[in-house]
């Protein structure tokens, strides 16, 4: 387009027209509405949305350690003879594998080389073999006291040659009769003990402690 | 403002879009809003850079062919050496706009269409009032060559 080389032409039609320019335009129906709809704020989310994941892992964290803080592991007990065991004063077989009489709980128990087994241990063995006692579980100070025929015989830990009571902890039997064993788990004063089963076990139970009991009949 | 937007991109499809979009960023930062002018001339200062966005964008991607809007459709020549009718002279007004450069245009419909002050078209167009004056007066005797040579009658 070129310049004009004119400037006084009377222009008032074109500027009269300039100002009614697009008079019959309308704007398309509903931009308003689109307008507020673009300018709409997102929806908020609740404050406490923010908060649902980390105040979840929170007492998800808080209750694991109450948990684990409070749970007592249960104290077992377990008895086992070790094979070897020598032939007994009356003759019977003790290492050959032979089937025995039913257990007091009506399981089938085994006669052989770990002597009678129920199902929680040996109840019965012969002279010359080795008892082992397991302690495992519990959460506090954990001992184990044998007795034969009702008499103290051993206090693990304390008494010499006791073993490690996580690992080794036995004795060769040497005389018939009913030994008692007992473990202990607690953190109580130990009462004043009598060397005398029923009344020392009491006196443990009493003062706090849990206990697990076997007793193994020796012939 | 649609009018604006209508008459200075000459696509009513884009103007539309643009109106949409002067309006939203107007609501976006009217909290920016320092009143250093009116309301008016704010939002047209907004509508200004949309429209100069529009245009350059639709350039780059070449699809504007001009006289695309259908209010455009250029009515029959009247008879040689007679004096054009209001409505042919807005019918060629309309294409010899959009042979003006974006911002000469632009003044052009603010001064005129619009009735602003060469002061408010300075807030508006962000330059002096003195260039925009020169630039409208310039642009009138231009407009008045092309509506003759496109109807052939007298304005």
């Amino acid at each position: 387009m070129t310049e004009p080389n004119t400037g006084t032409e009377p222009l008032s039609r074109i500027e009269a027209a300039l100002e009614h320019l697009g008079e019959e335009l309308e704007p398309p129906p509903g931009w308003e509405a689109r307008v507020l709809a673009a300018t709409a704020p997102p929806p908020q989310r609740r404050w406490w949305r923010w908060l649902a994941a980390p105040v979840g892992a929170l007492a998800a964290v808080l209750v694991f350690w109450l948990w684990s803080a409070t749970r007592v592991v249960a104290l077992v007990l377990e008895v086992t003879a070790e094979r070897g065991a020598v032939r007994g004063a009356d003759g019977e077989r003790g290492d050959d594998g032979e089937r025995g009489e039913r257990g007091a709980d009506g399981e089938r128990g085994e006669r052989g080389a770990d002597g009678e087994r129920g199902a929680d241990g040996v109840r019965s063995a012969r002279v010359g073999q080795h008892l082992r006692v397991h302690i495992a579980g519990g959460s506090g100070h954990r001992m184990v006291w044998i007795y034969h025929n009702n008499e103290i015989m051993k206090r693990c830990p304390g008494d010499a040659a006791c073993g490690d009571l996580d690992g080794d902890l036995g004795w060769t039997v040497d005389s018939i009769g009913t030994y008692e064993i007992v473990a202990l788990d607690g953190d109580a004063m130990l009462p004043a003990l009598r060397g005398n089963y029923d009344a020392d076990l009491a006196a443990a139970r009493t003062a706090g402690f849990t206990t697990s009991e076997k007793k193994v009949k020796v012939r | 403002m649609y009018r604006y937007c209508r008459e200075a991109l000459h696509d009513a499809s884009l103007a539309d879009d643009v109106h949409q979009q002067v309006f939203i960023e107007a609501h976006r930062d009217l909290p920016m809003f320092k009143r250093r002018s009116t309301v008016r001339t704010w939002i047209f200062g907004i509508a200004r850079h949309r429209v100069l966005d529009a245009a350059k964008s639709r350039r780059r991607k070449g699809h504007y062919t001009g006289g695309g809007d259908p209010t455009t459709v250029p009515d029959p020549r009247p008879p040689p050496g007679e004096t054009i009718d209001d409505a042919r002279l807005r019918q060629a007004l309309r294409h010899c706009l959009d042979e003006l450069h974006d911002r000469v245009r632009i003044a052009v419909l603010l001064r005129f269409q619009q009735g602003f002050t060469f002061e408010d078209m300075a807030y508006v167009c962000q330059e002096k009032p003195g260039t925009l004056q020169a630039q409208v007066k310039r642009a009138l005797p231009v407009l008045k060559l092309c509506i003759e040579g496109r109807t052939g009658g007298a304005v």
